[in-house]
């Protein structure tokens, strides 16, 4: 969204004791920018001062022309407010220290699509600029924007009001476009003027504005707002025993049906009760109603935002009402600040674990960048475990936080979803016939997982939707299993993950990957170990593309056939540890894919030797500077 | 050993068809072992109802969370099960917070 200009008002003047005016906005909406420039006669600061209108900040700082004349002495501030709806023609009044019956005059100039939160105004702050001598200009400061998209404005005053009309002007190829010219025989007189134009962030050097007439001395600021652009607002709870949710499935539920269209809003005046999360808001104007989300309230008399998904209507400005609560708050503006969320849950370091699946995630609307996200808090997954490099890597929930489900015939964790993305969480389905992950929704992404599954007829992961998974361990420990992992239609991608089933199964597994479906699946830096060299790589009619992975074998292009035990610390389901060891034919034989292996299963940065490791795992020696150490030493 | 979280305020989807896959008023949506607390994001919001379920466990209940998947394994319906909400909301249930297991059986019904 761009920045453009709305209006201005008409310019008030005061040349008399006491020197205060009120100045009337023009019509405009909540969440504009609303910039007040003033102009005062008296420069002597220290008694005379501008004041800050009240509901203001001033930004940049005031600065001053002392001219050859008296009559041409002009000193500068600029002022600027968020508008709610309720500035929309409202006074606003101007006003300076002291009793001089110099001039003081105000105008406020209104702009649309700026930031919605925070300063609107580029980290470069306002440039003055300033000319004393007689001349036909309003001179204007170099001014270097950090941002690349702004809209830079030049806002400037001149002693005379008498100048010929104002005109654009152009400065490094931009053309600014005049957007106010006014004149006033208030006072000593004066003459103002306002430029702006779209910039892409390049530095724009002095100028001056053509401003023909008799008197001297002009002033001249320049300054950059920021435009608008939406991003979603991400909503982080807990989850656990001292967590907002008990469970990850309380935590799903408590999510929003569209969270493409869930947004976050500016609000105020919380009363008579505090919003509960999960209750239903009624707009009392308009009627729209919502699930709130989250907010920052927590009670009456506090509170800036509320974060909602919407069930019905269109939220706008006004109160809103808690369903259960009867909490009320004021939404600020019309418009939103964020639009679309992230529903994010981090689990605390403990084991959920009971009968049926533990986590459905479904019934949402989402996208790329709205969507239902389950990891950890910091600090609770097995990737943050102290010893997380000389722990086996299975399912432990000592490690870190974990999911279990405890029946038969069932799955741990179920992305109905699309986009819904799983990371760094241990998934274990130890009965019979059941699975980890149960993957159907379209474009997830699973990373930095340790599941364990039983299911022999879906596979330990079931992953059907069109998506990604990287970094993650997937154990079979069903005996005579179709696969590992089973596909499904679309487009999947598998990054560096360890596909294994445990070697002393009464049965291996049929094959590694299973896709009956059709659809095209990239296997890249994966380790597929059946326990059984007479199994299959793959099953189905789907077409695999291998790159550098390593299997127990043979016969499939682009996987290279190695000995299951020489590979891994223990390859036994009781005793399972899936982390590489030392020759293993795995190690630095992978293909640098920094965008999805930078790191492996536990955090450590690829490559730790030579080139990237196969697998989830990268080796590193342990130890093995502790003996050179020593060897050092003798 | 059981505590059933009930949902028990509309839940709709944007489309029908989505409603289906989220939970709606009557449907279990977790068990928990009757003494997890339910924390606050779900308890404030007065959207669930709590029933516990002494020396049940766990197993006894979990067809009341089974989902309903197509033969790929995809979710069709989040719940095949659901309580009678018009029940629990009569005088006869309404202020009840335990239940045995025979109890919440005549209250399971099929989802329509």
């Amino acid at each position: 969204m761009a920045v453009t200009f709305v209006a201005a008002s008409t310019v008030a003047a005061v040349a008399a004791n006491p020197p205060t005016v009120n100045l009337t906005l023009p019509a405009l909406n909540g969440l504009d920018i609303i910039i007040i420039d003033i102009s005062s006669n008296n420069i002597v600061e220290a008694s005379n001062e501008i004041d800050t209108p009240s509901g203001y900040t001033e930004f940049g700082t005031k600065h001053e022309v002392d001219g050859s004349a008296a009559a041409d002495d002009r000193r500068q501030g600029t002022f600027w407010k968020r508008a709610v709806a309720a500035d929309s023609g409202a006074t606003v009044t101007i006003s300076r220290q002291g009793t001089d019956t110099t001039l003081l005059a105000g105008v406020a100039s209104v702009w649309r699509g700026a930031v919605r939160e925070g300063s609107p105004f580029d980290a470069t702050t306002a440039t003055n600029a300033s000319n004393s001598a007689t001349g036909d200009i309003i001179s204007f400061p170099a001014y270097d924007p950090v941002a690349t998209d702004v809209h830079v404005v030049y806002t400037g005053w001149k002693a005379d009001d008498a100048t010929t009309a104002l005109a654009d002007f152009t400065n490094d190829s931009t053309t600014f476009t005049i957007r106010n010219d006014q004149e006033g025989t208030t006072g000593n007189d004066f003459t103002y003027g306002l430029w702006s134009a779209n910039r892409t962030g390049a530095p724009l050097s002095a100028i001056n504005a053509t401003a023909t007439g008799t008197d001297g001395a002009c002033l001249g600021k320049a300054f950059a707002l920021i435009p608008f652009v939406n991003s979603s607002v991400t909503v982080t709870t807990t989850i656990g025993s001292s967590g907002t949710y008990s469970t990850p499935q309380l935590w799903e539920d408590g999510s929003s049906a569209d969270l493409t269209t869930a947004e976050k809003s500016a609000a105020g005046t919380f009363a008579v009760a505090a919003l509960q999360r999960g209750e239903t808001l009624t707009w009392t104007t308009g009627g729209a109603t919502a699930k709130l989300l989250e907010t920052d309230s927590t009670g009456a008399g506090n509170g800036t935002y509320i974060t909602y998904g919407i069930i019905s209507g269109t939220p706008g400005a006004g109160t809103v009402t808690g369903g259960t609560s009867t909490g009320t708050c004021v939404s600020t503006y019309a418009d939103p600040l964020n639009t679309g969320v992230i529903w994010r849950g981090e689990c605390q370091n403990q084991e959920f674990s009971g009968a049926g699946t533990q986590l459905t995630v479904s019934g949402s609307t989402s996208a790329s960048t709205a969507y239902k996200e389950c990891t950890t808090v910091a600090g609770a997954s097995f990737r943050d475990h102290a010893n997380k490099l000389t722990n086996a890597l299975r399912y432990d929930s000592a490690n870190g936080c974990g999911i279990r489900v405890t029946g038969s015939d069932s799955e741990v964790v179920s992305m109905n979803e699309s986009n819904a993305r799983l990371s760094s969480i241990q998934c274990q389905a130890p009965t019979i016939n059941s699975k980890a992950l149960n993957i159907s929704g379209a474009d997830p992404l699973v990373e930095f997982c340790l599941c364990e599954g039983t299911d022999i007829a879906q596979g330990a992961v079931l992953a059907q939707g069109s998506g990604i998974l990287r970094n993650t361990v997937i154990i079979q420990r069903g005996s005579a299993a179709a696969s590992i992992l089973r596909g499904g239609i679309g487009v999947g991608f598998v990054y560096n993950c360890t596909l294994v089933a445990s070697d002393d199964l009464a049965t291996a597994p049929t094959a590694v990957l299973e896709c009956s479906a059709g659809g095209t699946i990239t296997v890249q830096n994966c380790g597929l170990f059946a326990g059984d060299s007479t199994k299959a790589v793959t099953a189905g009619s789907a077409t695999f593309n291998f790159t550098t992975c390593y299997s127990d074998i043979s016969g499939t292009s682009g996987v290279t056939q190695t000995t299951y035990g020489n590979e891994f610390q223990n390859v036994n389901d009781a005793t399972r540890d899936f982390r590489l060891k030392t020759g293993a034919a795995q190690i630095d034989t992978g293909t640098t894919d920094a965008t999805n292996a930078p790191v492996d299963i536990v955090g450590t940065t690829r490559p730790k030797q030579a080139a990237y490791d196969v697998g989830a795992w990268e080796f590193q020696a342990l130890g093995s500077s502790m003996f050179l150490t020593l060897g050092v030493g003798r | 050993m059981a505590r059933l979280v009930v949902r028990t305020q509309p839940n709709p989807g944007k489309t029908p068809e989505q409603s289906l896959l989220r939970t709606q008023e009557g449907d279990v949506v977790d068990i928990v072992n009757d003494g997890v607390e339910i924390r606050p994001g779900t308890l404030n919001s007065g959207h669930y109802r709590i029933i516990d379920l002494p020396g049940i466990p766990q197993e006894a209940l979990v067809h009341l969370k089974a989902a309903v998947f197509d033969t790929e394994g995809g979710l069709v319906r989040r719940r095949a099960k659901t309580l009678d909400i018009d029940a629990l909301r009569s005088p006869e249930w309404a202020g009840r917070s335990e239940m045995t297991l025979a109890e919440v059986a005549t209250l399971t019904k099929m989802r329509a």
